[in-house]
């Protein structure tokens, strides 16, 4: 795991603390780690990806899994990351 | 609690089926129709009990749900099979849809029937909160502190955890038990979220 891994886990792992009372309560402060303080996502993309939450049965907070499986392709345009080398997530 | 064990696998199956037919989030209402009035294996009072803790644990109502009801029907293996039965229907469905959104996230096709999805979650977002919040929201400092959570996530952009630091200990204060005041309502403390 790379700095890069351990700021997904981080981040996610604050929301699920701060998730009290449902998923959407975390909905804006997903956004603000997400597309503001960290650039994994643009904030065109995180609508999207919110609506594919919504359109598959389940809870829909599983939108985090895209947002995980999208962040590598992300993350070379962007290339914020000093480090080149990742797992694949 | 009943004393009849439930087969692991009825359980599995149940909770896979909720996971599969729950669209839209708001899954207390399948819950509910599944555990308490299609299989029994719950009544009313347990069920809101068991509601009651997994509002108040942090992390998604629905999966704390699951976890609650198999561990009371069938120990910690019947939480592991309810908690996958919940979650495997929907992350199947999502890394399907989320590969071929990658694949195809430049199709403005897509992207407007995403937009247009964003906006009905949107709409049903705001319904459930009226309804919410018209049993909730009843006196000015309920509004008041509605507007200031608002304000401080939106407006001032401040992380919410801070703006929890700031807003709980004030909440706790303004609504501490009071010995009847006159003129208000007899419950005079922060009331379990109702849904």
């Amino acid at each position: 795991m790379n700095q890069n891994n351990w700021s997904i886990l981080g981040v996610f792992s604050l929301l699920s603390v701060l998730a009290i009372g449902g998923g959407t309560a975390v909905l804006p402060e997903m956004r603000m780690a997400t597309v503001d303080t960290h650039h994994w996502l643009t904030n065109d993309q995180f609508r999207d990806i919110y609506s594919l939450g919504q359109l598959a049965p389940g809870p829909n907070t599983l939108m985090v899994i895209v947002i995980v499986i999208m962040w590598p392709g992300i993350r070379g345009l962007c290339s914020l990351s000093p480090d080149s080398s990742f797992p694949p997530v | 609690m009943s004393n009849k064990r439930v087969p692991l696998g009825d359980l599995f199956l149940t909770f896979l089926l909720i996971g599969a037919t729950s669209f839209g989030g708001g899954m207390t209402a399948y819950l509910h129709h599944n555990l308490v009035t299609k299989k029994g294996w719950m009544n009313e009072e347990e069920f809101l009990s068991a509601l009651g803790i997994a509002q108040a644990l942090p992390g998604l109502n629905s999966t704390n749900m699951s976890v609650i009801a198999g561990d009371r029907l069938r120990g910690p293996i019947g939480s592991l099979a309810a908690f996958a039965g919940m979650t495997l229907p929907g992350s199947i469905m999502i890394l399907i849809l989320g590969v071929f959104y990658i694949s195809n996230r430049h199709d403005p096709n897509i992207t407007s029937v995403l937009k247009g999805v964003a906006a009905a979650s949107v709409g049903l977002l705001l319904a459930v909160t009226v309804q919410i919040g018209r049993k909730q929201l009843q006196r000015a400092l309920d509004i008041a502190f509605v507007i200031t959570t608002i304000a401080l996530v939106s407006i001032l952009k401040i992380s919410l955890p801070y703006v929890l630091l700031i807003l709980i200990p004030v909440a706790v204060f303004l609504y501490r038990p009071r010995l009847s005041a006159p003129g208000s309502p007899p419950q005079d403390k922060p009331n379990p979220p109702a849904q």
